[in-house]
């Protein structure tokens, strides 16, 4: 039974496999001043808001025998997740016809600093005998004319996109900047009949069911490992908290009691917090999960609210220390936060709506996103937890729902029915820009980034 | 003869015709009295009826009135006896506040001495001081948005410190907590702490100096923050809340019956709060585990 309802797919369990990362002239892992006033302030380079990208010239890569196809595939699942990560901005291709063409044993930097390039990528491509590729990259800071950093990586042909991810992480890490193109999503469709959960790369890339049952499954949190996905499944006519674990296809049983909703990770994935009415009152409680509560399919609940009020939609500070949620103790939804043991509790909503759901907490802790609504419109909005400034991130006269940051807290997705009527994945920044769609088929909604 | 008769006849007739007319007069004389009468006593009847029937109103309406009232009195005394249980607890909660209310007071009128009986000489050490501790020039360098107005030239000798409000200190410092950031975190509510010791965010600050020992699983020295902070502000909104967290240091240090003991004051003394509650749950946990 379990076995049929639960595949884990082959795609994903193609993730580590046939990786050899040799750092190839690996050079300033990280350009930053070395002593700091404290040893708890990383100082790492952090792009902050409003300050300009870095221009990156990203040539055309030298291409071994047989291998440009895969090249150009390579090229251009490097630029789109360049483009994507906000921390680059990939210079115009006609720039590079001012200048003398790449000569990749006496790069004349001068020439690359004429039209502006910060950095400067040269990538090459080859491919052996037994189809594996091989992809090496090495980057340059312009002006001094320095390496900063280069990695070799050689996968199978199908591994490719999961290959240029992870390069494309590597590369966004030299500034600083946590995982995002190589990590999961996931989400809800009913594509196929009935909600299911499914998974999807960042880019929407590589969409693949996870679940085969003909009862509704909701609301997915994915572990920050990617390899768990605790969710709320109807079997048995009650909304029972599940955890999947993706790879090994097994599935257990979290509570059962009551209604259980809004599953919510801490960030060390030692934590679920969730919705229930086991008790009677829809409160928070958190289950502890570690390897022996995974082995024994036993979990140690514990209740963290004891309020008359709907207290719902938990999701944790990236400490782990903190937690917003939703309650009505007031009269109506609004965002509460409270520390990890239940006390010390503090409303921050205070916007012009009265209906506030669906709170994410940034990864970098200073900010949480939510849906307010206001006259039946759905919205998300970005509160800043220092300035206590409200900023609305969508507008679009239309149901935006269910927000989810990225590992890096400069992307968003979120479901929205604004193109149609019918809800679909959506990706926006966080500042509102670059808005685009993930998903297609059916309706799809409750996307999951794992962070 | 028959004139005589005839006359006699005309005399009787009209004596008896004038006897009738007399008779009926008389009689319709006596109805018309009759009615009279009646017509008196049915108006006095009415009258009287109408008295009545005013009496009888006003009485149903005293009696519904007196029903209303009555209802009233029954719902009021349900009510009460609804509210007469919780009493006790309510009572006790604002004995317990009047109680923190007048500690405050009196040390509200002790510093009002002390700056009364020492007034010049105060700002210069305490400022010196806190000019000592102040953490690596970081909040200064933060709140440099305003450098040269003086808002309290009285506070503080070196421009520096009152440049910095007491919530932006906190501000600055709760931001580093969210961070992560414990050790600055505590730095800057520390500051707060000696800086404004009076001021309404200094327990706050004390129950996150607390909050972050205990976030860096530093369980001893939260224990000693929380103890500071139910010694010096007893009156704090944060009591409770605090009272909590010890418990909860203690049962991660394995002084378990310590732990215990302070969980079972804080569902005694503050039954109503919700932390009470939690500590329930933690002493139920606890003695499970025995």
């Amino acid at each position: 039974m379990k076995t049929r309802q639960i595949i884990a797919t082959a795609v994903l369990a193609a993730t580590a496999l046939g990786f050899a990362a040799a750092g190839a002239g690996a050079s300033a892992r990280t350009p930053a001043p070395a002593a700091g006033p404290g040893p708890q302030q990383d100082v790492t380079m952090t792009i902050r808001q409003g300050m300009p990208a870095i221009n990156l010239a990203l040539p055309k890569f030298a291409v071994g025998e047989g291998a440009q196809a895969v090249a150009d595939e390579i090229y251009g699942i490097l630029a789109a997740d360049v483009k994507y990560s906000r921390i680059f901005s990939l210079l115009p291709e006609s720039y590079y016809s001012y200048i003398r063409p790449l000569d990749r044993s006496n790069i004349i930097f001068k020439d690359w600093e004429s039209i502006n390039a910060n950095n400067l990528l040269v990538g090459s491509v080859s491919l052996d005998a037994g189809g594996d590729v091989t992809f090496e990259w090495k980057l340059y800071d312009v002006k001094p004319g320095q390496p900063m950093k280069g990695k070799s990586y050689k996968a199978r042909k199908e591994d490719l996109r999961f290959m240029v991810h992870r390069a494309a992480d590597d590369l966004t890490a030299i500034w600083g900047n946590k995982p995002v193109f190589a990590t999961k999503v996931a989400f809800v469709s009913n594509r196929d009949g009935n909600d299911e959960l499914y998974l999807m790369d960042y880019d929407g890339a590589g969409q693949t069911r996870l679940t085969f049952n003909n009862v509704t499954d909701y609301s997915p949190a994915l572990s920050p490992d990617g390899k768990m996905i605790a969710y709320t499944s109807y079997q048995n006519l009650t909304a029972g908290l599940y955890i999947l674990q993706v790879y090994e296809g097994r599935r257990l049983a979290v509570s059962l009691k009551g209604g259980n909703y809004s599953p919510a990770w801490s960030v060390d994935g030692k934590k679920l917090a969730f919705s229930s009415s086991m008790d009677g009152n829809q409160e928070i409680y958190t289950a502890d999960v570690d390897e022996d509560s995974l082995k024994r399919g036993a979990f140690k609940i514990k209740r963290l609210t004891f309020n008359g009020g709907v207290d719902t939609s938990p999701t944790w500070s990236p400490t782990g220390r903190q937690l917003a949620f939703v309650s009505d103790r007031g009269g109506t939804p609004q965002i509460y936060t409270m520390d990890a043991e239940g006390s010390n509790v503090q409303r921050v909503s205070f916007g012009g709506s009265n209906w506030h759901d669906e709170p994410a907490w940034s990864p970098a802790g200073d900010r949480i996103v939510y849906v307010a609504r206001v006259d039946e419109v759905f919205d998300l909005y970005v509160l800043d937890l220092m300035s206590k400034r409200i900023s609305k991130l969508t507008e679009s006269n239309a149901r935006n729902e269910s927000p989810t940051w990225s590992p890096d807290g400069r992307h968003l997705l979120f479901t929205s029915n604004m193109k149609g009527g019918i809800t679909q994945i959506f990706t926006i920044d966080y500042d509102g820009a670059n808005l685009r769609q993930l998903t297609t088929k059916g309706q799809n909604k409750f996307a999951a980034w794992a962070n | 003869m028959k004139k005589a008769l005839g006359i006699l006849l005309v005399v009787t007739l009209a004596a008896l015709l004038a006897g009738a007319q007399d008779k009926s007069k008389k009689a319709y004389e006596l109805m018309y009295d009759d009615i009279q009468q009646l017509k008196l006593q049915a108006a006095r009847l009415e009258k009287r009826a109408d008295a009545a029937a005013d009496d009888l109103k006003a009485a149903r309406d005293l009696l519904r009135d007196l029903a209303n009232q009555f209802k009233l009195f029954q719902s009021e005394q349900a009510r009460d006896g609804e509210t007469l249980k919780g009493l006790p607890a309510q009572l006790q909660v604002i004995v317990e506040r009047f109680g923190q209310l007048e500690a405050l007071v009196v040390k509200i009128s002790e510093d009002l001495i002390d700056l009364k009986s020492q007034p010049p000489a105060e700002p210069a050490p305490d400022a010196s001081k806190s000019g000592d501790k102040a953490p690596a020039g970081k909040k200064p360098a933060q709140n440099k948005k305003e450098p040269s107005p003086k808002d309290k030239p009285a506070a503080g000798g070196t421009p520096v410190q009152t440049n910095i409000s007491p919530q932006d200190l906190y501000k600055t410092a709760y931001a580093d907590y969210q961070k992560g950031t414990y050790e600055l975190a505590i730095d800057g509510f520390n500051t707060l702490i000696e800086q404004f010791p009076s001021n309404p965010l200094a327990d706050d600050a004390l129950y996150m100096v607390g909050e972050c020992y205990y976030s860096q699983k530093k369980f001893g020295p939260a224990v000693e923050q929380f103890d500071e902070l139910i010694v010096n502000y007893p009156a704090s909104n944060k009591i409770a809340a605090t009272y909590l967290k010890k418990g909860y240091c203690l049962a991660e240090l394995k002084r378990k019956d310590e732990a215990i003991a302070v969980l079972r004051f804080l569902v005694s003394k503050y039954p109503l709060d919700e932390e009470a509650k939690s500590a329930q749950q933690k002493i139920k946990e606890l003695l499970e585990e025995r």
